[in-house]
């Protein structure tokens, strides 16, 4: 494994301690402990949360959270399961001063928090609240590294901007 | 009493809200596609297949693929795209494209200009329409017809052309015209 994937494995790992802690802490009934190294597939987490930090500056990039979460088979071993299958997806992106900038929900998708990404072939929504952008469509995949968002059927995006100021009415 | 006053009050109100509707839905630009990619960071969008752009009660744009690219957020401290003010910094349609154009007209009426080519370019900074690609434009008036481009100023509302053009006039506004009403010279003839 090389020294980065080593170290996002471990970062994956703490976020997911931490929030397995938090939901504990939060009473939530059914809570389930972080998953260890050995967790099965079997395994659902309730409360998921996994933030993921730029490996340099540390700032926080992706936050993923959900509802449900429950690792899915995958053809790699590791310290964290990579594969993810979650239910009611929150991911938001961060930009650089570590304010939030898109948020992209889901019912039901799969997160792959090694390479940073998400993708479902059902509905999402993001939305960027800071200047009113929303998209909505069936069928995504988000790269979390290059943080872009590819959609894949009947894509609407909504935005708060205006193509010209039209000229006045002539009398 | 109450109702003379109340009366004014509740129609300014209305007044006031519906400009405020308007003015909203001007500042709202809505694409639709079948297939997009959006660089989230960057602030460029492509959409292709059935793409559609509303810009309600300004335009409308059909075509087969769109490049736009929006304003960034001054915080993002990305180096993205400038700011552009509110607008939309650029749009590059292509594939069948048609625009509709809803200018204001007297007495409350709209009037359409309808353009098509293979490609339209849109630049925020000069406002401009630049139409290729067997660029024609259609106004209640008649048709013109361009050979390299047609390029509609969307701040003046004027039309001007790169290469040749043509021009086809409907026969409709010379009704009523004095145009063709001269007398004959064998009339004039004593």
């Amino acid at each position: 494994m090389s020294s980065t994937h080593l170290r996002s494995g471990l970062t994956a790992l703490l976020g997911l301690m931490a929030c397995g802690t938090l939901a504990q802490g939060g009473g939530s009934a059914g809570a389930t402990n972080a998953p260890s190294a050995s967790a099965s597939s079997a395994a659902t987490i309730r409360q998921w949360g996994i933030s993921l930090r730029d490996n340099v500056t540390g700032r926080v990039q992706l936050r993923f959270s959900s509802t449900e979460a429950s690792p899915a088979p995958s053809d790699k071993g590791g310290l964290v399961p990579a594969l993810w299958d979650v239910t009611g997806l929150k991911l938001e992106t961060f930009k650089p001063d570590e304010s939030s900038d898109f948020i992209i929900e889901s019912p039901s998708c799969r997160v792959n928090v090694t390479t940073r990404d998400a993708g479902s072939i059902g509905s999402f929504t993001a939305r960027r609240e800071t200047d009113g952008i929303s998209v909505r469509g069936r069928g995504f995949q988000f790269d979390g590294t290059e943080r872009r968002l590819t959609v894949t059927n009947s894509v609407q995006i909504e935005l708060r901007t205006r193509l010209f100021q039209p000229k006045p009415a002539s009398p | 009493m109450i109702r003379s006053v109340l009366l004014p009050l509740l129609a300014l109100l209305l007044t006031l809200t519906s400009g405020s509707v308007l003015a909203q839905q001007q500042d709202k630009i809505l694409l639709s596609a079948t297939n997009c990619v959006l660089e989230l960071e960057k602030g460029v969008y492509h959409l292709w297949d059935h793409v559609r752009v509303e810009s309600p009660g300004v335009l409308q744009i059909t075509c087969d693929d769109l490049r736009a690219a929006l304003p960034q957020d001054k915080a993002s401290g990305t180096s993205g795209p400038l700011p552009t003010g509110g607008k939309l910094q650029s749009l590059i349609a292509s594939g069948n494209v048609a625009i509709e154009l809803f200018q204001p007209g007297a007495n409350g009426s709209t009037n359409v200009v309808r353009a098509f080519g293979k490609q339209a370019e849109y630049g925020s900074q000069q406002e401009i329409l630049i139409l290729t690609g067997d660029p024609r434009i259609e106004t209640a008036s008649g048709v013109m017809i361009g050979t390299e481009a047609l390029i509609y100023d969307l701040k003046s509302r004027t039309m001007r052309n790169r290469g040749s053009y043509r021009i086809e006039l409907k026969a409709d506004i010379l009704k009523g015209s004095t145009l063709f009403n001269r007398s004959t010279n064998s009339s004039k003839s004593p």
